[in-house]
Formats: structure tokens, C-alpha cells, sequence
């Protein structure tokens, strides 16, 4: 769906509108007994084709209504003698007069110049045939037939070159977004949100039903314009507005109810007291075993995956309301939605409402929009970790990995062996969190034509965000346990403020040359403010978090504010000749004051051409190719997502004793940078746009190639120096990727139609250049038992997995006649069943020294998929549609660490975890010497990051089919339009992968450790029945 | 109209205009702190709170006190056993603690950088430089003794040069010249006395034991400067002779909570019950279920029953030291090794690390782990006496040793010793001071100087569980991988 608005898409539009129509054509034909004369007629092109969607209003008057899928209109007029006006988009307005008939047919001529759809670009709008940069566009009504609850997801498989990757199932979780792959090491690699024309802080608070399109803006042509924040590309997010003529009120609900894909199959009962009792032999064979009589526990104990997971039921409600006459229109929306997810204890709801107000004043020179958001989340979140030593996981790793045999569900206690009992269910359920978020968001844009070229617009807007969170975790859950009750409380207010104040200028001279110049400034300032307590020791624990003044511990308090502020100028030229040669450039000047003294300015200039050879004159009557136009571009832009104060010589604080008393200490936490600045990313793209016949089938293809350079770096000093590291800038980074898609609709006729939409993105990530070639890892894979596992070295791809490798299990027969074995031991261990690992350095010049240590590490994976693609359908069957989305990913590993947890039988900090019962059937033992690394025997060492862990991810998914039917109306008094639809998401998904979900990032926040799966809130299936009505 | 918007634009792009400069609401910089003396007294504080960091305490035992042959542990692998063992590498923990204390020498620095520009009165200025400088050589003396040669850096860092930020090692030499140098500036400047609320600042009498301590190092291996035992002897008799300290009439009462502050302390981290101001070694050595220390005790370490055994039983410090029978926090009797191994809170078992530390208890057995109360000692007045003894011995005044041997094993119960014979003498000196200091952070430090490290291993159960035998780099740690692999021209010691 990339680049030219594709006829389908147009299609679907004209169905969209059309069914408005109908439903205001019976609207009018009830109320319409004081008509003075009721007039019908059929609206159709010059070559005869049927139009629908077009308004026919009623001159002079609000009187209007909208063709139906025939082209047929009918409308009452209050005077026989009227006017009407016919316009649709992409033709010229007609008007006919009445004259006393009863049937007005109107041919329509298209409009050569106005048979471009219009998209909105940084500061302003253009037409999408003389775009030259990489520009993607996802229509309101291709979204409306998912199911999502925050507008991140929204974008996933719908755009050539923009992955998108959920973190977890949990209700309202954030997803990651990467356009056209990460671009950075340390500093954030989320795109740039502008909605409306505002530049936020962060992934706007939308209801996703308010938005009418999203553009994607990749390239640097699009970007520079938002200058050191569009490194990571621009989502635009255009809201709905009203829309001229009668009232529309809008009322739709929908139920989802979900399940989990999949579960692991863990030992129970028997089995599991056998798993413990010969871990035990074992391990010290003068000890009596955990579970004397194993027969005894047959059939009892808990599989706590059923104990957490439930059907889910998420059910949304909302009303919307548009309308308006020719100068004041609006748009009027609220939204409930309640996701209870499939984990007990989990509940998301969320309410929103907008309004959106446009009208135009002073001869329609003056023009007002506004735009008013709120919207307030209450989350009961059941799945955070609420053990602070050791490292815990939370209750859906517990789910998998804790003790079966217990007394009861709601048990606490010891477990058989004497261990602390973590329980999950009680941790879901037990423990109260709550996440309140409420934002508002406000913008209004003020524009005034001071000639008919010169246009100043003024926008301004203001975000403000509150999220609390209430954690009370008592005493038999987690971290309470020790603590007797523990309440955290923590505020976070954030107050942002953007002002941007524009000039555009546009002017066609001697006939071919067309001109538009925007320049202005822009003024953005970000205020957060934060507060949090905890106090543990409570008493009564009914009270819990909402009276922690009746704990008995000593409260522990903290704060922290800042600010930054970022001044802007900004400057854009398009120019074309003859419609066939177009050319763009633009520069912005960010100032930030996050930056250091010496950098506080960057400059972030592009320029692109285009030529649009279809209007070459040896193409222009051709009958195959409808459009074609090349493009290529090249500019810079930035990051500067950065904490605020880096640049300065800052001075920490902690605590020091002396006698008994406790004293403030303060200490130098960082020396000044006087250089710290922004990252650069300079790109180049060259892309072609090719519509056939007659934009029936329109391919989008681009090349691009990025480097980051100056990459925001928290770069390693040698502790000697007083700090472990600085914020500097150092270090490149490549990308370099091939975007295709292609719509195109196959059949097109009276009562069936086929459009189809294919992306396909190909990105090579690699990692240029870093400080001292020095090597960095990613984090530790998690749960106190692994390393880091992600390799970030020079010349190779970004984030490859780095480990041991693993080539099979010890057996008998690697050992020497002496007892020595044949092999290079890890730790000394040569327990049979333990994993052999692959020798290949850590003696002289790197060669094998015949013992296994971390320089035997190696490249074991790739998190980085050979390529993504998204796969849109949609069948229209007289009044049926069905949707059928498919996406998918392919070629790229994941860690699955939670499969060895729960597949390697090894002791830990004197524990087991509970194992899957394919571990136990298939280990190693001295009757089933097996070599599968897979199946290591019970009391295996506590496993290293190896190769064991790493699984292709590769996936294609059916995201979601959707089938709707538009009830035929004729005959309702009441409702002008009735929709009934059901939907299934992520119906079913065809993957090597053994873990729950290939699609999973379950350390998504830190940029540096992608593609690792430690057990995550699992994604659900779900079935959605719904319903719309119109009135 | 045009105008009005003409205006309107104007004061509009004019309004926009906030400076770039960044207004920091919640911290502070060097140029708004200090302005008095207590501003100082907070920026000493930091200083000396480059240890307090969760796992410091025990890698820093591990590294210190583990390597002698008294302490093992109940790991069958990892940084304790490797550190226990013997078994060196440069990726071990150990490098934690050369980062804290290279953190404390800069904190140092920036104090005494800073302090002049406040305008005290001039003999408290160098108080307060003083107390920055005692602690850098603190720092340094941890540093040279078991890395050898470090870099030096004895100017704040306020830049990332290449030539601040590559430095390569100063010799062993150069970094003892500077210590000597820093305590003997210390050692006149500072009080020799705090009241109880500021105790644990550095006073004069631990510039002299630290001199001392310093003296007799270099005067060991690998140095084996033997001029310097007289330095030492004379150092430390004046702090014998300061008459501020006194050994406690009874071993027990030196760690109780009940006793802190009290005279044989010459220099101690003072804990308080605090995340960031406490202790978490307590919880690491306590095994669970106990009423002195976090009732989920890791037990990780403990002494060997060899070294149980080497105490006479008539040894008051024994049972201090070990616990070998204990109650546990259910009134149950707990004995080492036996069926009554340490229970969990409500029952279970976990594997005994060695014979329980006596000397950190904490009858608080509900606080946070890392919050213990117990003060960390690094030096202490029976130290002082045995060095004094050895200092004197080496210096061939063994009669003169005696008298301070004796102060020593008279608290403990032992018979007096009369040998004059200097190697006897050495031998009974150096067994007394594993006695004395058993997990005090002294034995690797003494093992080194005395070259007793390959007599060691023998008797390590630790080495022996991995299979270690005696090479000469055991001599020093080694400079920690990440440090190597941060600064090109920093050298690894050898054999590593």
C-alpha cells in the first residue's frame, strides 16, 4: 500500500460512502412528507460507468445526500426550481438545475487535475503524484476490520518497511515499531508520532476507530522536515472528521472472546514427584527423597497454566457523531472498552472521547481546527514480577516452571523440599496493581489565506499525560512474603507544549511551473514530573496500597523533574515543471536543549526529483501504463532521544553511615560533554511508482540505504577513570532494504470484487563501526541463570545471538581408558548426559585450549528476518465483505530460553523448576544415551547461552479474517444502516517454532536484545461477533 | 485584517523564543555544592560510600578472606568457588570492587579538588583533604596489594582524553610512594577522635595503623623492602602508644551490634540499617532460619572443619568465630554437619557452605538483605598488636614482640608464648593472625606477603575440589577482562 492510492482503495471508499448514502436517501424518503419535490436520477462518468459516493446537495441549502452503489440518488428539495450540485473527489462539480423534473441524471467529467488524492505531509498536505519521497498511506477502513486496542498495532503487515512487533498478549502492551530497521544502539528506536500535525513525546493515546488514515513517512525526503526527530520515520495520524450534510450518529459493539494458543505440557503429579525423587538420588544419594510414595501423588497437584488462564472477554462500545454544513463540520466520538485478558487478574479498560471541530471563517479565508482528545485507562495488571531477590519472572513464568504438588491453590508455604513456594495464582490474583493513565491532548490549527497564494497557519497543541501505579503485593505473594505486605505507589505527570507557526505559498507560473514553499518555526517543551513511595509491614492487609499510612515500615520516598525544550525552523520547496519533473527539498534547524553547549543547533537538509514519465508524451495515451513516475532522494536527519541533562557534570546521591547515624552522600556521577550531540542518519532511496491499467494494479518498489553515524553511545571507559562509562557519540550503523508492494484487483465488477494488497520488506541491519571495535553485548537473557546472548560487533548483522555451541551430550564412550576425557570440558563438568560443547578458541592467537569458556562463544543465530511481508484480501459479495489478512515473518531466530528452562532438568540456587514432560520422556539417561542437546540429562550444569536455546522463528499468520454483512435497510423506520460482522485474530499460525508464539520479544524494551522468548503474557486467539448501527 | 495577522504571526514566532540552556531541577553540580563545610562533609560521605553497592561486600570477601585455606564454600562452581579455589580468571567478580574503589579515588579527587575553592578556615581545609586522601590511599593500598602496579590517578577526572582514559599501570613502587605519601599528609591533619554520631570517619591513629600496614606489606613480598619493618614497628607502636585504643576484655563483644564504636576499632565501614547504607555480606554468610542474620541466608561460604579443628578448644575466639552449634530462630539446636543441618523458615534443608561466620550477626532476622547492620572492619587494635609483633620479630627484636603477642593470645585463653627464635616466632605470629582475623579480609593480603600462598593450596578444600595446584600468578588477581578489554595499554599481570 505504498506511494499511489491505488483505484481499489478508491473503490472501497466509493462503498463506504455509498452505504452512508443509502442510509440517508431512506432517512430522508421517512421524514420527507413536507417535501415539496422529490427528485431521482443515476450519476455515471462520461464513458458511462456508474459513480457511486457522490454528493448530490441541494445549492444554497444543508440539503444533501450521497449517490448509492448504482449511482442512484434521491433527494427532496425544498423548491422546485433548486440547483443541484454534484462533487466527488477526482472530478469536476457539476451543477444542473431542476427545472421542475423529477429525474436529473448527471454525467461526470474527471477532473486531469484533481484526480489525485491528497496526502498529508509534514506541515502541510500534498497530491500524492507529486510526492517524491517514501511516503505509505493505511486507510481508517482497513484498520476499522481488526481488532486493536492501541494504534501502534495498527501498522503491523499493513506497510512495505515498517516491522511491528508486540511484546507481549497483555491487554494495551506497547508494541515495538521499526521503520525501515534500528537505526540506533542506545537511543530509542520508536518513530516519530505527529497527530494532526502535533509532534508528540511518545505513541499517541488513540482510540484507534477516530483515525481516518495513517501515513508512513520513511524516507528522508519525507523526514527532514521533522529534522533530529525523524530518523526513525513519521507516522502521521490524521483523525476523522465531519462530513458535510446530515447528521450522522453512528452506535457499534463488539465482543471478543480469546484463548491461548497454546500451553506447555509440564510433568504433574506422578511423574513429577519421580522427576524430583531421582533429581535428588542424584544429586546426594544419602538424602531421602522429596516424595516418598509417587503413586501416591497420581492425579493430584495443579497445572497452573489452567490455574492462570481463562477465556478472555474483551468487549468495546462506542457512539460516534458526525455532520456539519459547508463552513462548520464535526466529529464527535466516545469509546468504552473493557479486555479482560486471559490471564485471571487482568483487566484493561479504557474510555475516549473526541471532538473535532472544523469551520471556516471571513470568506472562508480563515480557517479553525479543533481537536480534543482524552482519554483514561484503569489496568489491573496481573503479570509483573513482584519478587525483588532473587530475580523473579512473574506468575506467567511460574505458571510453567513452579512446584505442582502443593496442599492448594491459595498455598504459600514451604514447598516439599523445604524451598519457599512462589505461587502464581496467588501472585495473578493476590496481589493488586493498578496502571491509571489519563491523557489529553488538545490542538488547535488556525489558518489564514493573507493572499490567494499565501497561507500562514498556526498550530498549536498541548499533551498532557498522568500515570499512576498502585502496587500492593501482600504477604503470600512474591516480594511480600519477606516483607510482610509491600505497597509502591508511583506518579509520573508529564505536561508537553508545541507550537508550530507556518508560511505556504503556492503559485503556478507560465503555466508549467508550480511552486509551493512552506517556512516556518516550530517551539516544543517537555515537562516530567515524577514521584514514588513504598513502605512495607502492614498490619491489616486489607487496606493494602490505598492506606499505606497504616504500615508499620519506614517509607522509602523519591522524586525527580526535568525539562527540554527544542526550537525549530524549518523550510520545504517543491517545485514542478509540467507536471513531469518534480523536485523537493527541504531543511530544518533543531535547536535541543538536550544537547551539549558546543552542539545545541543541527541542520538537517534533503532534496529529492521525481519524474513522472507517464505524462511524458510517449506514454500519456497509453493504455497499459496508467502512471509511472521515479524517485530518488537523499538527506539527513536525526535522534536525539536522549534522557535530558546528559551533556552536564551531574552529582549523584546515596546514603552513608556514620555511628548510627544516617548521612546524605553525594558524589560526581558524570563529567561534562561539551560535544554530546544528536545522531545522524543520512539516507538515500530510490524508488519507482507503476500504475497498469488504468491504476488497476499499482506496484510501489524502493531501495534504500541508511547510515547512522555519531551513534548516541553510552561508550565503556576503563573504570580507573571513576565511571564505568559516558554518554558520547560513537559508532555507525547500516541499513540497507528493499521495499515492494503491489495492490492491485483482480476482478471488478457489478455485484463481486477482489482487491489485494502485498508488502514485502528485505532489510539488512549491520553494525559498522563501534568505539575501540570493542564488541558490546546485549543484556543478560534473564532469570539469575543466563549470560548475555546478543553479539554487536563490526561488520556483522545487528543483535546476532552469540553462545556456545552444543554438539551433543556426554556419553560413555568420550572418555579415555584413564577416565580423561576426550573432550573440552566446561567447568570441569563431565557428567554423562551433560552437553559437549564446540572448542574453538581461548589459547594462543585464539586457537582451541581444550576447555570450554566464554572465548569458545560464537554466532549460534540471527534475530533479524530475511524478510516480513503483509498480505491484505478483501471480497465484496453484493452486501458482504470479507477481509483476510495475512502476515508474517521469515528467516529469523529466537532465543528460547524458556524452553531450556523448562527443558534441561538442572538445579538451581537449589531448586527445579518444573519440566516439560517431552524433556523427561526423551532425556539422557544410561538406558537412552540419546546425543539430542535438546535432551540433557536431569542435574545437567545450569546451561550456558547456547545453540540449544535458539529456534527459527520464521511465521506466516492469519492476523485476522473478518467477514461483515450491511444489512439491506429499505424498510427500517429506525436505523439508516446495520452492519453484523465477526471477526477471528490470529486464527492460526504456521511456525517450526516450538516455543507459545513466534511473534514475541519478551525483553522488547532494551533495543539491544531482540528475538528472545522468556515466557511472556501468551497472545491470544480470539473470536469477535459485532455489530454497527447508523442512524 | 491582513494586518492583524500579520501581527499575530509576529508575536507568535516571537513567543517561541525559551533558552536552550538546561535548567536541572533535581540534582546538583560541582558549582552549587560545596559552599560550606557541611557541603564537604557530604561530598567525604560520597566518598566514602564508593563501597556501599550491593554484592561489593561479599566479592570483596570472597577475594580477600577466600582465598585463605579457612574459608570455602557450598558452590560447586561459579565466582565463589573460583575465588575460594584459587582458580583465577580475569572475568571473575572480583573485578566489581577495582571499580569501586577506582570510583572512591575519584570521589577523593573531586574533593580535594574542590575544597580549596570553599573558603575555609585553612587547618579544616586540610582536614577535609586530609580525610579525602586517607581514603584514596585506603583505596590504592586494596588496589596495589592485590593487582600490583595500578594507575595512578591523583586529579579529578573532568575529561575523557586519551591520555586520561588509556593510562597504563604505574609500578607497584610509584603507587606505594603515593599511599605513604597520602597517609603521612593524613596522619597529622586528621582527629584523633569523633564523636559517637561521626564515627567510622578517618582518624589520625588509622592513618598510622594503615602507614604501618603499608610498611609491612612492602616490606613482603613481592617488594621485600625488609628496610621498611622498622618503619612498620615504629608506625605502629605510635599507635599503641596513642593510647586510644584497647583491646575488648572479651572477643565477642568487638562484633556485636550491641558494642559497635567501641575502642579496638581503628577503622570500620559503619553500617546502618539501610538498602544503600547497610551490609548484605550478613545475609550471604547467615545460613537461613536463623536469628542473626536475613532468615533466608544464602550460607554461601563458611570455614572448613580443618580450620575448626586447628583451634584449640580452650580458644575463647573459637566459638565466635565458627558457630558450630547454634540455635536456629525456632529454638532448634543446630549442629554442623549432622542430621540437624540449617532449617528453612518453616523446615527443609539447605546444603552447609562450611561451618557457619560467627562474626556477623544480626538479630534482626526480617531486614532487607542488603540492609544489614554489622560494621565492616577493616582494621582493628589486635591487628595492630600482631603486626607490631611481627614488624618487631622481622626486625629482629623478637623479645620486644612478645609483650604484644601476648595482649593478643591472653584475651584468647592460650598459653604464653617465650620463643625468641625468630622463625618460630614468624610461625606463631602467622598462625595467630588466622586465628585472630578469620574472615576479617586479611588472609590472601597475608598469604601474598609472607609467600605462603603455595604451602597454602595444600590445605585449601576449595582448590582441592577443582583440582588447583600452585602456579606463580596466584600471586596477584588479574586485572579484570573488561578492564583489559576498556584500555588498550593497561596490562594483564603475568601468567593470566
Amino acid at each position: 500500500m505504498l506511494i499511489l492510492k491505488p483505484i481499489n482503495m478508491k473503490l472501497k471508499q466509493l462503498k463506504k460512502i455509498s452505504r452512508h448514502a443509502l442510509l440517508l436517501c431512506f432517512a430522508f424518503t421517512l421524514t420527507g412528507m413536507y417535501a415539496q419535490s422529490q427528485i431521482t436520477g443515476v450519476v455515471s462518468t462520461s464513458d458511462g460507468q456508474v459513480l457511486p459516493g457522490v454528493n448530490v446537495v441541494e445549492k444554497g441549502t444543508n440539503n444533501g445526500v450521497v449517490t448509492d452503489f448504482d449511482g442512484k440518488y434521491q433527494i427532496t428539495t425544498q423548491s422546485a426550481n433548486a440547483v443541484l450540485v454534484f462533487s466527488f473527489v477526482g472530478f469536476e462539480t457539476l451543477e444542473l438545475p431542476v427545472n421542475g423534473q423529477q429525474l436529473v441524471n448527471a454525467t461526470m467529467t474527471a477532473d486531469e487535475q484533481s484526480l489525485q488524492e491528497v496526502v498529508v505531509v509534514g506541515y502541510g498536505a500534498q497530491k500524492r503524484t507529486d510526492i517524491t519521497g517514501s511516503v505509505s498511506s493505511v486507510e481508517g477502513e482497513d484498520l476499522e476490520k481488526a481488532v486493536y486496542n492501541t494504534v501502534d498495532q495498527l501498522l503491523q503487515g499493513r506497510s512495505a518497511g515498517v516491522q511491528v512487533t508486540s511484546s507481549s498478549g497483555e491487554p494495551g502492551a506497547n508494541s515495538s515499531v521499526r521503520i525501515r530497521g534500528n537505526n540506533s544502539l542506545s537511543a530509542d528506536n520508536s518513530p516519530l508520532y505527529v497527530v494532526d500535525g502535533i509532534p508528540l513525546s511518545g505513541t499517541p493515546q488513540l482510540n484507534p476507530q477516530d483515525i481516518e488514515s495513517l501515513e508512513v513517512l520513511k524516507d528522508a525526503s519525507a523526514t527532514a522536515i521533522y529534522g533530529s526527530r525523524g530518523a526513525n520515520g513519521v507516522i502521521l495520524v490524521t483523525t476523522k472528521r465531519g462530513q458535510v450534510g446530515k447528521a450522522t450518529v453512528s452506535v457499534y459493539q463488539n465482543i471478543t472472546l480469546s484463548e491461548t494458543r497454546k500451553t506447555y505440557e509440564v510433568l504433574q503429579g506422578q511423574q513429577y514427584a519421580e522427576f524430583r525423587n531421582e533429581a535428588i538420588a542424584d544429586l546426594r544419594p544419602n538424602d531421602a527423597p522429596p516424595f516418598p510414595n509417587p503413586e501416591q501423588y497420581a492425579g493430584t497437584g495443579f497445572n497452573w497454566q489452567d490455574e492462570i488462564l481463562r477465556t478472555g472477554i474483551r468487549s468495546e462500545y462506542g457512539v460516534n457523531v458526525n455532520g456539519g454544513e459547508e463552513r462548520t463540520r464535526y466529529f464527535v466520538s466516545a469509546n468504552l472498552l473493557e479486555d479482560k485478558g486471559i490471564v485471571v487478574g487482568s483487566n484493561y479498560r479504557r474510555g475516549t472521547f473526541r471532538t473535532n471541530l472544523d469551520t471556516k471563517l471571513f470568506n472562508d479565508k480563515m480557517g479553525i481546527k479543533v481537536r480534543l482528545n482524552g482519554s483514561h485507562v484503569q489496568n489491573n495488571r496481573a503479570i509483573t514480577s513482584s519478587r525483588a531477590f532473587p530475580a523473579g519472572a512473574g506468575p506467567i513464568f511460574y505458571s510453567y516452571t513452579a512446584e505442582p504438588i502443593v496442599p492448594s491453590r491459595d498455598y504459600a508455604g514451604i514447598t516439599g523440599e523445604g524451598q519457599q513456594f512462589f505461587n502464581p495464582y496467588l501472585e495473578a490474583t493476590a496481589k493488586d496493581d493498578r496502571n491509571y493513565v489519563t491523557d489529553l491532548f488538545a490542538s488547535t490549527e488556525l489558518s489564514y489565506k493573507i493572499t490567494p497564494e499565501l497561507t500562514y497557519t498556526f498550530n498549536g497543541g498541548l499533551n498532557f499525560t498522568f500515570n499512576n501505579r498502585d502496587i500492593y503485593t501482600p504477604s503470600n505473594v512474591g516480594a511480600g512474603i519477606d516483607l510482610n505486605g509491600l505497597a509502591q505507589l508511583s506518579q509520573n505527570r508529564s505536561y508537553d507544549y508545541i507550537t508550530s507557526n507556518y508560511l505556504t505559498y503556492k503559485n503556478l507560473f507560465a503555466e508549467n511551473h508550480d511552486i509551493t514553499a512552506t517556512a516556518g518555526v516550530e517551539y516544543s517543551e517537555f515537562n516530567n514530573i515524577a514521584s514514588n513511595s513504598r513502605v512495607n509491614n502492614f498490619p491489616i492487609e486489607a487496606l493494602g496500597v490505598n492506606d499505606v499510612g497504616s504500615a508499620t515500615g519506614d517509607p522509602t520516598i523519591g522524586s525527580g523533574r526535568n525539562r527540554s525544550v527544542i526550537q525549530s525552523g524549518f523550510f520545504r520547496l517543491n517545485y514542478a515543471f509540467d507536471s513531469r519533473y518534480l523536485l523537493t527539498a527541504t531543511i530544518r534547524a533543531d535547536g535541543s536543549s538536550r544537547f551539549a553547549q558546543n552542539e545545541k543547533w543541527g541542520y538537517f537538509p534533503s532534496a529529492a526529483l521525481g519524474w513522472r514519465v507517464s505524462e511524458e508524451a510517449f506514454l500519456k495515451d497509453s493504455k497499459t501504463i496508467s502512471n509511472l513516475k521515479f524517485r530518488a532522494s537523499i538527506g539527513e536527519t536525526g535522534t536525539q532521544s536522549l534522557p535530558p541533562y546528559q551533556s552536564l557534570a551531574r552529582y549523584g546521591s546515596s546514603f552513608y553511615g556514620t555511628g548510627q547515624t544516617l548521612n546524605l552522600a553525594l558524589f560526581p556521577v558524570s563529567v561534562e560533554n561539551p560535544n554530546l550531540k544528536w545522531e545522524t542518519t543520512r539516507q538515500t532511496d530510490i524508488g519507482i511508482d507503476l500504475g497498469l491499467f488504468q491504476n488497476r494494479v499499482n506496484i510501489t518498489a524502493d531501495y534504500f540505504k541508511k547510515e547512522t553515524f555519531d551513534l548516541l553511545a553510552v561508550v565503556p571507559l576503563p573504570d580507573q577513570v571513576g565511571y564505568p562509562s559516558y554518554q558520547g557519540n560513537f559508532g555507525s550503523i547500516e541499513n540497507k532494504g528493499f521495499e515492494f508492494a503491489i495492490d492491485f484487483t483482480p476482478v471488478q465488477n457489478e455485484n463481486f470484487s477482489w482487491s489485494s494488497n502485498f508488502n514485502v520488506t528485505f532489510i539488512k541491519n549491520t553494525v559498522l563501526e563501534l568505539f575501540n571495535d570493542i564488541d558490546r553485548f546485549g543484556p543478560g537473557l534473564g532469570q539469575n541463570v543466563f549470560g548475555n546472548g546478543h553479539l554487536y560487533r563490526p561488520g556483522e548483522e545487528f543483535g546476532l545471538f552469540y553462545g556456545l555451541k552444543a554438539v551433543g551430550l556426554i556419553q560413555e564412550s568420550d572418555f579415555d581408558a584413564d577416565g580423561n576425557p576426550l573432550f573440552a570440558p566446561r567447568n570441569g563438568v563431565t557428567q554423562l548426559g551433560s552437553w559437549k560443547f564446540e572448542d574453538v578458541g581461548g589459547g594462543e592467537d585464539g586457537a582451541p585450549d581444550g576447555i570450554i569458556t566464554n572465548e569458545d562463544r560464537q554466532v549460534i543465530g540471527n534475530p533479524n528476518p530475511d524478510y516480513t511481508f503483509g498480505w491484505v484480501n478483501d471480497f465484496y459479495y453484493k452486501n458482504f465483505n470479507l477481509n483476510i489478512f495475512i502476515q508474517g515473518s521469515v528467516g529469523n531466530d529466537i532465543y528460547n530460553t524458556i524452553g531450556t528452562v523448562l527443558g534441561s532438568g538442572f538445579q538451581n540456587n537449589e531448586s527445579y523448576k518444573n519440566q516439560t514432560v517431552d524433556w523427561y520422556l526423551n532425556r539422557w539417561t544410561p538406558d537412552n544415551p540419546t546425543n539430542d542437546i535438546r535432551y540433557p540429562s536431569i542435574n545437567s550444569e545450569s546451561p550456558p547461552v547456547a545453540n540449544y536455546m535458539v529456534e527459527d522463528g520464521s511465521y506466516i499468520r492469519l492476523q485476522s479474517v473478518s467477514l461483515r454483512y450491511n444489512i439491506p435497510m429499505e424498510n427500517s423506520n429506525t436505523f439508516s444502516g446495520i452492519e453484523v460482522y465477526g471477526t477471528a485474530t490470529n486464527l492460526f499460525t504456521i511456525t517450526d517454532y516450538s516455543g507459545i508464539d513466534p511473534e514475541v520479544s519478551s525483553l522488547g524494551g532494551n533495543t539491544l536484545a531482540p528475538g528472545v522468548d522468556l515466557g511472556v503474557y501468551p497472545r491470544q486467539r480470539g473470536y469477535t461477533m459485532g455489530v454497527n448501527f447508523r442512524f | 485584517m491582513k494586518n492583524i495577522v500579520i501581527i499575530l504571526i509576529g508575536l507568535l514566532t516571537l513567543s517561541a523564543c525559551e533558552s536552550l540552556e538546561e535548567t536541572p531541577f533535581d540534582f546538583l553540580s560541582a558549582d552549587n555544592l560545596y559552599r560550606n563545610e557541611a557541603d564537604v562533609d557530604l561530598a567525604l560521605f560520597g566518598v566514602y560510600s564508593s563501597l556501599n553497592t550491593a554484592n561489593h561486600d561479599l566479592w570483596y570477601f570472597m577475594s580477600t578472606s577466600g582465598p585463605g585455606e579457612s574459608v570455602t564454600t557450598r558452590f560447586n562452581g561459579g565466582n565463589q568457588l573460583f575465588l575460594a579455589g584459587l582458580n583465577f580468571n580475569p572475568t571473575l567478580a572480583h573485578g566489581v570492587w577495582w571499580s569501586n574503589f577506582y570510583r572512591g579515588i575519584n570521589r577523593a579527587n573531586a574533593v580535594i579538588a574542590n575544597v580549596p575553592g570553599v573558603g575555609l578556615e585553612e587547618s579544616l581545609a586540610e582536614q577535609k583533604i586530609a580525610e579525602a586522601r586517607f581514603q584514596r590511599a585506603f583505596f590504592y593500598f586494596n588496589l596495589v596489594k592485590w593487582f600490583g602496579g595500578v594507575p595512578l590517578y591523583l586529579e579529578e577526572t573532568t575529561n575523557f582524553s586519551e591520555e586520561v582514559i588509556f593510562k597504563p599501570r604505574n609500578t607497584t613502587e610509584e603507587v606505594y610512594a603515593a599511599i605513604i605519601e597520602d597517609l603521612q599528609y593524613a596522619e597529622t591533619r586528621l582527629p584523633a577522635t569523633w564523636d559517637a554520631a561521626n564515627f567510622g570517619r578517618a582518624t589520625s591513629g588509622a592513618a598510622k595503623g594503615f602507614l604501618g600496614k603499608v610498611y609491612l606489606h612492602m616490606a613482603g613480598k613481592p617488594l621485600e623492602q625488609t628496610d621498611k619493618y622498622a618503619l612498620a614497628a615504629a608506625k605502629l607502636k605510635e599507635v599503641v602508644d596513642s593510647g586510644v585504643y584497647a583491646l575488648q576484655p572479651d572477643f565477642g563483644s568487638i562484633f556485636t551490634l550491641e558494642n559497635e564504636r567501641n575502642n579496638e576499632l581503628i577503622f570500620v565501614r559503619p553500617n546502618v540499617e539501610d538498602d544503600a547504607a547497610g551490609t548484605v555480606l550478613t545475609f550471604f554468610a547467615g545460613p537461613p532460619n536463623t536469628p542473626f542474620a536475613n532468615r533466608n541466608g544464602q550460607y554461601q561460604f563458611g570455614f572448613s572443619l580443618a580450620f575448626y579443628n586447628s583451634f584449640s578448644p580452650d580458644d575463647k575466639r573459637r566459638d565466635v568465630t565458627m558457630q558450630y552449634t547454634y540455635i536456629d530462630a525456632n529454638g532448634r539446636s543446630i549442629t554442623y554437619n549432622s542430621p540437624s543441618n540449617p532449617q528453612l523458615p518453616q523446615g527443609g534443608y539447605r546444603e552447609p557452605g562450611g561451618v557457619a561466620l560467627g562474626k556477623l550477626k544480626d538479630a534482626q532476622n526480617d531486614v532487607s538483605p542488603f540492609a544489614h547492620d554489622n560494621d565492616i572492619i577493616y582494621m582493628r587494635y589486635a591487628d595492630i598488636l600482631l603486626m607490631l609483633a611481627e614488624a618487631l620479630n622481622e626486625s629482629n627484636q623478637a623479645a620486644a614482640a612478645l609483650p604484644y603477642l601476648k595482649l593478643v593470645r591472653d584475651r584468647a585463653g592460650l598459653p604464653v608464648v617465650s620463643t625468641t627464635d625468630r622463625a618460630a616466632l614468624r610461625a606463631i605470629i602467622k598462625q595467630e593472625r588466622k586465628w585472630e582475623l578469620a574472615g576479617e579480609y586479611q588472609e590472601y593480603g597475608d598469604l601474598q606477603r609472607w609467600g605462603d600462598i603455595q604451602a597454602s593450596i595444600a590445605n585449601n578444600a576449595a582448590s582441592r575440589r577443582i583440582g588447583v595446584t600452585y602456579d606463580p600468578k596466584m600471586e596477584l588477581l588479574p586485572i579484570p577482562q573488561g578492564q583489559l578489554d576498556d584500555n588498550p595499554n593497561l596490562t594483564q599481570n603475568p601468567g593470566y
